[in-house]
């Protein structure tokens, strides 16, 4: 080597600091952004709950009154969780926020762990990285130091949105109670991202990795339900779920219970590690079968195959959307007397119908419709992003270097999405009447299933927004579809809470649609709706027939 | 003879930079034309526009008469394509995407897919997931070539094999070709089209440069001389068309472009003891082409 490229190699060299770093650093970048967007949405909405509360319930009596109804609530505490200090603002915050805020965040946190860790291996990714001064083990600890990072930035946006929500006058949270408020709800995500991270280890797709996580999530879930609702107490001492709710952070601080949780983490993190230094790279602890017996009965077609490769996770839609369904709608009765006799739930649902006074019954089932248009548009938003998925990861250019046009395939896949879209409404409607049979809601089986068609409108849109962008830009589907259905429940949310101005709160999808089955569905709404869907997806078409297909 | 590939001016522009300048080539029905040039010269561009994956700039291109963009579907059941990435669904046995390309296709010669199987040593029955890049590789191969498809368009396609499927797959070409299929080959792997090809088209920065057959560009190129004396080797600098001239002892080194005769007649004058002399290769041809200068501009225009 002659002196001069010696010089080269060394100051290349010496631009590098920390090599073994590299891989976590890199996740850490990768994931901070959808970190951030978490944070301030959790941020937004204690805002609302705390703000909202404080307006309804003024008065100390006020909130007694409060307390007492949703106490002994047996829906509002498999939904939410026990009460401890409604009649206190912090009490309420938790009561109100924390089960949902731990939700959404640990859902959220397995699935970018399996993304990170199974997502980039199935890509081929890791192997380039592996290749680096590096070992799985290190690779492992390296995402998973990445991904803690992201959860650090997660919690420093959240204490901050919730101390100052605690400044604002008559919240009055303290600053250190806020901040140990976030580190709760930061716990209980902690553990599911290394959930992910050990799911990633022992099954062979990112698919079967996320269906595990998801699984130990609800049962999870269903543990602390039970021990929420029965005598069954113990079970809140044997899921991750029911540590965070012990905790009880601004009523009753228990933080020896951050423990098991901090101690479960650090345990499933420890054997994410040693399986990641024990398998091969692509190998799992479970190995799945290598070999199959050719089954073809699909693979005729462009819809075909979309149909074989998407069945898994359109029946999981579907059957979450029934079950969901089933489950809301057994407990119809019991919240809608909580409903009845409480003041601000009231003040919230008229706020969100933009009606008078409603019947518990429908109040109550309006909210349930509208989160099941929630939980649709997502199926909207992932259905698009997996059509681009497919043009991005070069899937789409097998199909259309054959004799099958662009429009055959793309009508194919929209039909086939739309199809759902509509099942998925009806299973909602007919799923909450079966759920509520027995209890006399008064409510027929006609006004269920008119209230689960009142959710495709929406949802269609979504798409038409996905199928537009997917046209015209197709890089920015995933953030355009996701980041219109966060804006909409957010705006929909804060809206229920404190006063907007009217062209905010016109921007949510949410805000236009009947409060089904509490105010019948407005069809001439619903018809635009769709029309409008309808444009922007003959956009979107024709964008992508002229376009040149796009790689990542 | 009929034209497989007729493209008229077709470009393909990236905001400035210019992928592929205006392209004027025909390709033959039943001949398989090489088509070569460093990273970033085009190739990828051309196939994706001919295959109508991409909408060129400007010109059109045409696929046994029918212009590719705008009717894409009459034109793809002339052909067939293999990638130089084979990216399948992971989930999809390799028997099931076999099944599914020749499905989408139209037409497959089952008892051919049968025997490609076997030249090919490939197992079906795995999960695409499974299979190391080459054995991939081969589904898009064993795909193509069972279509029994007018036209091959080939890009890359035996990266990942090894050196006895890549004989596998040149075996596979020559039937192709002796069947009337025509094959527009673009490959990194000059021996491979050294062997393969009747005509070659060398790309660079996006322009054609060459086409023609081995034979007509070798006489465009230098011819490598090397002579071995007992004394001194003659001073031949002032030669017309001689370069790249080198002496090593008594041994000299040189190229040759243009008449042979001057040199020849120095060289017997100084009684040499031994004489050798051969045309380029196609790697040299490739290689003179370019040179280390012109790659690595390329190398930096394409990371900008």
């Amino acid at each position: 080597m002659n002196d001069s490229l010696a010089t080269t190699v060394v100051k290349a060299q010496k631009k590098y600091h920390s090599p073994q770093t590299v891989i976590g650093r890199f996740v850490a970048r990768r994931t901070f952004r959808s970190a951030s967007v978490w944070a301030l949405i959790f941020g937004i909405y204690v805002a609302a709950k705390a703000i909202g509360y404080v307006k309804a319930y003024p008065t100390v009596l006020a909130r007694q009154k409060l307390a007492a109804t949703f106490s002994n609530n047996i829906g509002i505490k498999i939904i939410l969780g026990p009460v401890h200090n409604a009649a206190t603002i912090a009490g309420y915050v938790t009561w109100n926020t924390l089960a949902v805020m731990v939700i959404i965040g640990s859902i959220w946190a397995y699935l970018l762990a399996t993304k990170m860790f199974r997502g980039e291996e199935e890509a081929g990714r890791s192997e380039l990285l592996l290749a680096g001064q590096t070992t799985p083990r290190r690779a492992a600890v390296n995402i998973m130091a990445g991904l803690t990072a992201s959860l650090a930035v997660f919690y420093v946006i959240m204490a901050v949105a919730f101390t100052l929500v605690g400044k604002y006058h008559d919240v009055n949270i303290s600053v250190a109670s806020a901040l140990f408020f976030a580190l709760v709800v930061i716990s209980g995500v902690f553990v599911f991202l290394m959930v992910g991270a050990l799911a990633s280890q022992l099954m062979p797709t990112r698919s079967r990795a996320a269906a595990v996580a998801t699984a130990i999530f609800g049962i999870s879930y269903v543990l602390k339900a039970i021990g929420d609702v029965t005598s069954a107490h113990w079970a809140l001492y044997i899921t991750p779920l029911g540590w965070v709710e012990k905790v009880q952070p601004l009523t009753n601080n228990q933080p020896l219970w951050l423990l098991p949780i901090f101690g479960l983490a650090l345990v499933l993190s420890g054997l994410t590690v040693y399986y990641a230094g024990k398998r091969d790279l692509g190998a799992s602890i479970f190995a799945d079968r290598d070999t199959a017996k050719p089954h073809t009965r699909l693979l005729n077609s462009t819809i075909g195959l979309a149909l074989r490769l998407t069945r898994t996770t359109t029946i999981s839609w579907l059957a979450a959307i029934g079950v969901m369904s089933i489950i809301y709608g057994s407990l119809t009765k019991s919240v809608a007397q909580a409903f009845e006799q409480s003041t601000n739930a009231k003040n919230i649902l008229n706020k969100l119908s933009h009606q008078g006074h409603l019947p518990g019954v429908l109040a109550f089932l309006g909210v349930v419709f509208l989160l099941q248009m929630t939980v649709m548009m997502c199926y909207a938003a992932s259905s698009s992003s997996a059509i681009r998925r497919d043009e991005a990861e070069g899937y789409l250019d097998n199909l259309l270097v054959q004799p099958v046009s662009r429009w055959r395939w793309i009508s194919g896949r929209i039909g086939l999405i739309v199809g759902v879209i509509i099942l998925g409404g009806i299973i909602a409607g007919a799923a909450a009447w079966l759920g509520a049979l027995g209890q006399n809601d008064g409510v027929s089986f006609g006004t269920y299933i008119q209230a689960g068609v009142n959710v495709i409108p929406p949802v269609l849109f979504i798409l038409g927004v996905g199928i537009f962008t997917f046209g015209i830009k197709p890089r920015l589907t995933s953030f355009l579809t996701y980041g219109l259905i966060a804006w909409s429940f957010m705006i929909d949310m804060l809206s229920s809470g404190i006063n907007l101005n009217h062209w905010i709160v016109d921007t949510s999808i949410l805000n236009h649609m009947a409060f089904a089955p509490a105010a019948s569905p407005n069809w001439s709404v619903n018809l635009i709706m769709i029309g409008i869907a309808l444009v922007l997806s003959a956009i979107g078409i024709i964008g992508f027939l002229k376009r040149d297909l796009a790689a990542e | 003879m009929n034209l497989a590939i007729h493209t008229t001016n077709l470009s393909k522009h990236y905001g400035s930079l210019v992928a592929l300048a205006p392209l004027n080539l025909d390709v033959y029905q039943g001949e398989i034309l090489g088509y070569l040039g460093p990273n970033g010269a085009g190739k990828t561009t051309t196939i994706r526009a001919l295959l109508g994956l991409i909408k060129p700039t400007a010109g059109r291109a045409e696929i046994f008469g029918i212009d590719s963009q705008t009717d894409k579907v009459k034109a793809h059941q002339h052909l067939a394509y293999v990638p130089g990435e084979a990216t399948f669904w992971p989930s999809l046995t390799g028997a099931e995407t076999l099944h599914l390309l020749g499905q989408l296709h139209g037409q497959i010669d089952l008892k051919y897919r049968k025997q490609l199987i076997k030249r090919f040593k490939f197992d079906p029955s795995k999960k695409v997931r499974t299979y190391s890049k080459g054995n991939r590789q081969k589904i898009n191969i064993i795909a193509a070539f069972s279509t029994r498809a007018e036209l091959l368009v080939m890009d890359e396609p035996t990266t990942g094999l090894d050196p006895i499927m890549e004989q596998a797959f040149k075996e596979s070409a020559l039937e192709a070709k002796n069947n009337g299929q025509t094959v527009f080959l673009s490959s990194h792997v000059l021996e491979e089209v050294e062997a393969l090809c009747d005509r070659i088209g060398i790309l660079r920065s996006g322009k054609l440069v060459e086409l023609g057959t081995l034979a007509q560009m070798r006489h465009l190129s230098a011819v490598s001389v090397e002579a071995t004396f007992d004394g001194q080797p003659p001073a031949i600098n002032h030669l017309e068309g001689v370069s790249n001239v080198k002496i090593t002892g008594h041994i000299l080194n040189c190229q040759i472009r243009g008449s042979i005769e001057p040199l020849l007649r120095e060289i017997i004058e100084a009684h040499p003891k031994t004489l050798l002399s051969h045309e380029p290769s196609l790697e040299e041809l490739f290689l003179s082409l370019y040179g280390d200068e012109d790659i690595r501009n390329q190398a930096t225009d394409n990371e900008r």
